[in-house]
Formats: structure tokens, sequence, C-alpha cells
């Protein structure tokens, strides 16, 4: 009895070692679709969050449109430092802005605001077609790509938020704009080429209210 | 008895240590002592510059450009092909983590097998910096430098609407099956160009961003479609081959070519017309980053922006003259 002892001895030990740290796990193929599910992200729901919890209380934050377009046509080097934020590396920039003004074109996919009484060329043309691109994302500056260990994640948002901005916001501006309303926008300009993007600067409305 | 008991005592620690070890935290890539100092044992400090493939001339781009900086910054730069190998990438970041290499500029051959040779690297604190394209984690890089191909997608799609209209038949020619760039280029581009349900994709088939086979591909392709009005490729090397098939077959002036890099050839051809639009990718602007980063690590910075987008702008016939050698003309 005394000579198993040693080796009942070693072999608890042993079991008590990989029960406290097991070297391999045996999981349920259904149990671990389910975890890689629920880890997968979920743009829409962040998008959604973003919009409601974030975006929208920032738009008091916005600049004011007539300030950038005065300051860009003084300087747009200047502006861009005064108003403007880039994302990473690139030539590229965005504007968040906010205005009034009065629709002085508007054909199937943007409409023209003008932001001086009597104005007839447009300062702003509201995209109202499929909107893509990074502005919704970016302009604002809400988010950090580096927040994102995937970046077809952040990717994923920019989409996402777009999407918004067609069902919430363009269906409303197509329907109502007419040469000569006014309307009050909050609207996120992205500045890829200078000087053919700033006059007039093009933009996504986020926010959208006639007077 | 006693001594069975030592014996036991003695087998069990022994056991518990070993998989103590195996269980426990990594060292700290910042403490003290985790990466070579320049001029330390003698000599300059050395950047190893891993890259996926040097069979596509981008790379060599890429990876020259790293070096030339690294050089430059005053360390010795040695290159590493891994030759789109996850293996040999493994065996690459073994043999510079064995050989005291202070900084690694990194090109991953893919965004998860490549974690696992970046976190050996920070545990043995060796800052890596990535470049171009990233890895699927935001703990282990000392910072990402990466080419934002899906946006640089997206602006050729608007483009490829732009150009072709918004009813047609077009192709597209993928790169390497699997590989997540030519995902991420495909969904960039189609996230636009599916929105318009009147353009169909007659075509699809992958040529592994080869040139060759780009060009035997599509001429399969325009064997069995008599009507493609674009073509878009995921490279500019395909783009190439695509557009050589079309000159062949005297379809090249009723063929919209689009391609994605920034490739003097094809920033030629679209100076004359021939092919529509590229994406132009900035290789020599983040080698360098990568490189002057490293360097600033082995000087004592330690806090870095963890991902840093690179945007890839559109190369049409109106601004074409604005680019050149990979990049913008000074």
């Amino acid at each position: 009895m005394k000579r198993f002892a040693l080796p009942v001895i070693v072999l608890a030990c042993v079991a008590g070692l990989l029960w406290r740290f097991p070297p391999i796990r045996i999981v349920r193929l259904a149990d671990a679709a389910a975890a890689e599910q629920s880890q997968k992200f979920d743009a829409r729901a962040f998008a959604e969050n973003l919009w409601s919890e974030r975006l929208m209380p920032a738009t008091k934050d916005a600049a004011g449109a007539g300030e950038v377009v005065t300051a860009i046509e003084r300087d747009p080097q200047t502006a861009r430092e005064q108003f403007g934020r880039s994302v990473g590396m690139s030539r590229g920039y965005f504007y968040f802005l906010v205005g009034d003004g009065a629709i002085v074109s508007a054909d199937g996919k943007k409409i023209g605001v003008a932001l001086k009484d009597g104005q007839e060329a447009p300062d702003i043309v509201l995209a109202t077609g499929p909107i893509f691109g990074n502005a919704v994302r970016d302009a604002p500056g809400l988010l950090n790509a580096s927040e994102f260990s995937n970046s077809q994640d952040f990717n994923a948002i920019a989409q996402e938020l777009n999407r918004r901005v067609e069902s919430d916001v363009i269906p409303r501006l197509k329907s109502e704009a007419k040469v000569g309303r006014r309307l009050h926008f909050v609207a996120c300009v992205e500045v890829r080429n200078e000087p053919g993007d700033l006059k007039p600067l093009k933009a996504v409305p986020v926010v959208v209210k006639f007077e | 008895m006693q001594s069975r008991w030592t014996v036991a005592a003695w087998c069990a620690l022994a056991m518990a240590t070993t998989l103590a070890a195996g269980c426990s935290k990594s060292k700290d890539a910042s403490s003290p002592g985790g990466a070579s100092a320049p001029g330390e044992g003698g000599g300059k400090a050395r950047i190893a510059v891993v890259i996926s493939t040097l069979d596509n001339p981008w790379f060599v781009v890429l990876s020259k450009a790293a070096q030339d900086r690294a050089q430059e910054l005053g360390y010795e730069a040695t290159e590493f092909d891994s030759q789109n190998d996850t293996n040999k990438e493994a065996a690459h970041f073994e043999n510079i983590l064995a050989s005291g290499y202070a900084a690694i500029l990194f090109n991953p051959t893919d965004a998860d097998s490549s974690i696992a040779n970046v976190r050996k690297a920070k545990e043995r604190g060796v800052p890596v910096f990535c470049i171009d394209r990233e890895i699927n984690a935001s703990d282990v890089a000392a910072s990402q430098i990466l080419s934002d191909s899906f946006s640089g997608c997206v602006a050729i799609g608007e483009r490829f609407v732009e150009a072709v209209g918004e009813k047609g038949n077009y192709v597209q020619i993928l790169g390497i099956v699997g590989d997540n760039n030519t995902t991420i280029r495909s969904e960039g581009f189609h996230s636009v160009v599916d929105r318009y349900p009147d353009l169909k994709m007659v075509a699809q088939q992958a040529a592994d961003c080869d040139r060759t086979k780009a060009m035997e591909v599509m001429e399969s392709i325009l064997q069995a479609n008599k009507e493609i009005d674009a073509v878009f490729c995921g490279n500019d090397a395909m783009a190439m081959g695509a557009y050589k098939a079309l000159e062949a077959a005297g379809r090249a002036d009723k063929v919209k070519v689009f391609g994605f890099d920034g490739a003097d050839d094809v920033v030629e051809l679209i100076k004359q017309g021939k092919i529509e639009a590229t994406g132009m990718q900035f290789p020599k602007t983040m080698a360098r980053q990568a490189a002057e980063f490293a360097d600033e690590w082995i000087k004592g910075r330690r806090e870095f922006p963890q991902k840093i987008p690179v945007a890839v702008e559109l190369v049409t016939r109106d601004n074409v003259d604005e680019f050149a050698d990979f990049g913008r003309k000074e």
C-alpha cells in the first residue's frame, strides 16, 4: 500500500495542475459559433447609437457655415487649420457645418444652398443621391480609427451612417426642397481636392429643417 | 519515506513552475532593455523590413523606401521576403528576434495569422510597425500605418459609375482569393456599384494580382462576353494585363479599365486616355513614416497612434499630371 502512495500523490498533483491549467479546452461547435457571432461587430447598432447619442448632440458644436465659407474665400489653408479636421495621413479633410440658407438649385442628386440673401450661386450643395464616403463618420470628429482592431468595422460604420442619412434625412429633403425655400441644416463636408471641392462645398446633410 | 515525499514534492513543484510559466503574463515591451539601443555592442542598430512578397513591384518600392529611410536615420536595414507564406513569415520573425534587431517594419501576409508573430516580438521587447496592411489586433503592434484601400475603392466605384453610367456590363478581376486586400478592395468597389442594379457584373475571376494571368483571364472573358463596357481590376498589374488583352482583341477603345495601386505604367496610360482611373497608394509615405517611428521608439518614445489610415487618392485624366513615381510630384 505504502509503495503506491508516492505515485498516487504525484498523479494527484498532476491531475490538480491539469485541472487548474488545462492545456486544451473542448467546446461544442454550436457554442463556439454562438460565441463568435456574439463577438462579431454590429455596425448597424453601433451607428444607430452613435447617431442618436453622440452625433445629434454634437451638432451644437458644428462650425458656422457662413464663417467657414468666408474663411475659405480668404485663405483655404487657414480655414482648414481653423475649422477643418483630418484623419490619418491625407491631403483630404472634413468640415462639420451648421447654417441657414436659401435653396437656389435642385436636381435629382443635389440641392444647392446659398448662405447670403439674394445670391444665385450655391455655397453648399447637399447630396440627395446615394451617399458614399466617410464624411458623416469623420467630419464630427467623434471616432478614432485606433479604437477599432479591424478596420473593416470602422468602414462598416461609415456605410451604416450613410444609410441612416439616406433613410432619415434625404427623403424629406428631396420631397420638400423647392428653389427659393429657406432651410436650416447641419452637414458633413469632405474636401478631397482643392480648389474643386471648395466652391461650392459638397456636403452630406445630417439635419434638415425647413423654415 | 521522507525521500519519497521529497521527490513527490519536487515533482509537483517542477510541474507547477512549468505550467505557471506558460500561463504567465508576457514581458512588457516597454521595459528597459527590451530593444537594442543604437551602438550597443558596437556598430549600427539594425532594423528588419519584413515584406509580404517581393514578386509585386509595388512591394519592392515599399521595401526600398523603408530600407532607405532607415539607413538615412543611421540604421542597418535588412529585407525579408515572406513570399506570401505565413510559415516563412514566422520563420523570419524567429530569425529576427534571435538576432538582436532593434525594430521591425512589417507588411503582414495575413491580418489574423500574422498577429502571433507580432505578439512574439512584443514579448521580446522589439517594436513592430505595420505598413500598408493591418493586423486585426490593437494591442501588439507599436503602430500601424495603413493604406485605406476600402475608401480608395469607394472612390474608384464612384468614378466607375460616373464614367460608365448607371447601366452597363462589367467584369471584375480579383487578386488573390482569400487575401485580405482582395476582399477589402472588392467590398469597397461593390459598396458603390451594387447600388446601381442596371450595372451588371457579367464575369468575376481571380488572377492572383499577376499581369500575365489577368491577360489570360480577360482573353477568356472577352471570348464569352461580346458586350462589356468596363473592367475593374484589384491592382494595376492586372489592369495592365486586362488592357493588353483588350488591345489584342481590338476592343480597348470600347471598354473602360480601372485599376488600383498607382503604378507608373498605368498612370502613363491614364495620361494617354487608355486607362480610366486608378487609386494611388503611397508606399513611400507609409514606409518612411514607419522607419521614422522606429527611430523615435529606439530613442525612447513609446506612445504612437495605433492605427493611422493613409488616404488612397483617385487618379484620373483630370489630375494625372500631379502624380508620378508612386506618389505625388514634389
